[in-house]
């Protein structure tokens, strides 16, 4: 009696699962009231524009097979394949465990009868698609279905719907509740900040550049003088005299040669001091113009030299150079090769000697008014003209006080 | 690079962001000045305006979509919805063309409660699809 008793139930709930499938797969994406909603609406479309639509969704829930399926003939029931135009979209998604490293994915498309939509008019709606594998997938698909008839009338397959606004009351309890944002910022706001980020980059940049410039200023070590000597004779600097006229220029010139056969005439030139300090000033006008060394050449020595002058200016040069540099200035060393001529034998070495303190004599008493400014470009006198003026310089830093031994070289060569 | 031309370059550069800024905040307008500007007025009353075009509807939504950017959209098989922040934009057939309805959040809401009741807010026969249900697969 009792086993009869519970038959009948148990009958009955085998009886429930078999008749219900269509409920069970829907519940996998819509509720329940959800897919009859939709396929309502579906049925309503097709009344009005003769095309089937429908939805197919296949689930993939870690190895599970899921499915939701629908049409405007009911939810479960999937498009009738006689429809002369039928409208379908087709959603597949993948869930993967979460210990898997594959990530959940999910597509779609839409298939229709000849000229109906395709997946690109569905793309061009521009839904939401990658909540597909979110939370919600059921609105995407949702709305994506009811698009079906507008993009079946956008094609051309079905006659359009016109929609008309209610006239009357809304009731009561009407009210939106959706804060839909600020539509500046949601039309404008990447504009927005796109030209806040130009101008604050371009003010960086100039921040960055201002600040470089100014360490750079800061790193530039002052100027050090390669020799900075403890007393500054006045004949250290002599500024260049101006150009001397041509019939004075050779006169230096004639001094290297005149110094050879003459000793004598160098001590010659040692009592001249005034001769001597013109030579020296015009020597100093003509280093600004030329190569000629005579400036430490007293002009007592030049019509003797004459001849030797026009021999070769640089040789003439060289010998000046070589005779007045015992500093060993390293142009008047190069010169030497060139100075066989004029370079004194042993016997000249004296006279060379003389004849150097002769020139810095006159260079001294020249600029004797005048010694504050023979010292102010001490830097520049000693490596500006180097081959000149250096000659020039280092006779004249000689002095009368100071008789420089003669540099080894020339002492050697002595 | 000189410094000049440093100092010139970050001055184009700010100067291009400038235009940008001014450009963003004064180019761009609300939804009614757009449909004032492309399409033909019908009808108004009040803040409720009807234009007409000859595009299709769905035209016509990418047109308004990509120019204004909506807050959110809603389908029905007889039109398109947009929700901005004051305003509620109806696109639906027209003949060949289309017929473009603008209202006030509250009058739009209360046109088209039928097609976005229960999803913009409350109220409507609830016959809307809204969705937010079980969600799938996990």
């Amino acid at each position: 009696m009792r086993a009869h008793f519970l038959a009948g139930p148990a009958f009955l709930a085998v009886g429930l699962m078999f008749l219900a499938p269509g409920a069970a797969s829907a519940d996998v994406i819509f509720d329940p009231a959800d897919a009859d909603e939709l396929a309502a609406m579906l049925a309503e479309a097709t009344a009005e524009q003769a095309v089937c639509y429908g939805w197919n969704v296949q689930v993939d829930n870690v190895g599970m097979q899921e499915e939701s399926i629908g049409s405007n003939e009911g939810a479960g029931v999937s498009v009738d394949p006689t429809c002369a135009q039928h409208v379908e979209l087709n959603v597949y998604i993948t869930y993967t465990s979460e210990s898997s490293e594959s990530e959940d994915s999910a597509s779609y498309d839409v298939s229709s009868s000849h000229g109906g939509p395709t997946t690109e008019d569905m793309e061009a709606l521009d839904l939401d698609w990658d909540s597909l594998t979110g939370e919600d997938p059921d609105i995407v698909i949702g709305k994506a279905v009811t698009a079906l008839p507008l993009l079946a009338a956008d094609t051309g397959i079905a006659e359009p719907i016109a929609a008309a606004p209610e006239t009357g009351t809304a009731p009561a309890d009407a009210q939106l509740t959706d804060d839909p944002g600020s539509d500046f910022w949601r039309g404008s706001g990447g504009t927005v900040l796109w030209g806040v980020g130009l101008m604050l980059a371009g003010g960086l940049f100039a921040w960055w550049v201002l600040k470089i410039n100014r360490t750079r200023r800061r790193r530039i070590p002052q100027a050090v003088p390669t020799y900075v000597p403890d007393t500054v004779p006045p004949e250290f600097y002599q500024p260049p005299a101006p150009d001397p006229t041509p019939a004075e220029q050779p006169r230096p010139e004639t001094q290297p040669t005149a110094r050879q056969p003459e000793p004598p005439a160098v001590e010659e030139r040692a009592a001249e001091p005034p001769a001597a300090g013109t030579a020296a000033t015009e020597s100093g006008a003509a280093e600004s113009g030329s190569v000629a060394p005579a400036t430490t050449e007293p002009a007592a020595a030049k019509p003797a030299a004459e001849p030797a002058a026009t021999e070769s200016g640089p040789t003439e040069s060289g010998a000046a150079e070589s005779g007045a540099a015992e500093s060993g200035a390293p142009e008047s060393a190069a010169e030497k090769p060139a100075d066989t001529e004029s370079e004194p034998a042993s016997g000249d070495s004296a006279a060379v000697e003389s004849a150097e303190s002769a020139t810095t004599e006159p260079a001294a008493e020249s600029p004797a008014g005048e010694p504050p400014a023979s010292v102010e470009p001490p830097a520049e006198s000693p490596s500006a003209a180097p081959s000149t003026s250096d000659t020039s310089a280092a006779g004249e830093t000689a002095g009368p006080e100071h008789e420089r031994p003669a540099p080894p070289d020339q002492k050697n060569k002595e | 690079m000189s410094l000049r031309t440093k100092l010139l370059v970050a001055g184009a550069i700010g100067g291009v962001g400038l235009i940008v800024l001014l450009f963003a905040i004064f180019g761009g307008g609300g939804i009614r000045p757009y449909l004032d500007d492309n399409f033909r007025r019908q009808s108004a009353s009040g803040d409720s305006i009807v234009y007409t075009s000859t595009a299709k509807p769905k035209a016509v939504y990418e047109q308004i979509r990509s120019a204004r950017p909506p807050a959110d959209t809603q389908f029905d098989p007889s039109g398109y919805f947009l929700r901005y922040s004051d305003d509620i934009v109806a696109i639906t057939a027209n003949g060949t063309g289309s017929r473009i309805y603008i209202d006030d959040e509250r009058r739009g809401y209360s046109h088209w409660l039928f097609f976005v009741g229960g999803v913009w807010g409350t109220g409507g026969s609830g016959e809307n699809f809204r969705g937010g249900g079980p969600g799938g697969g996990k």
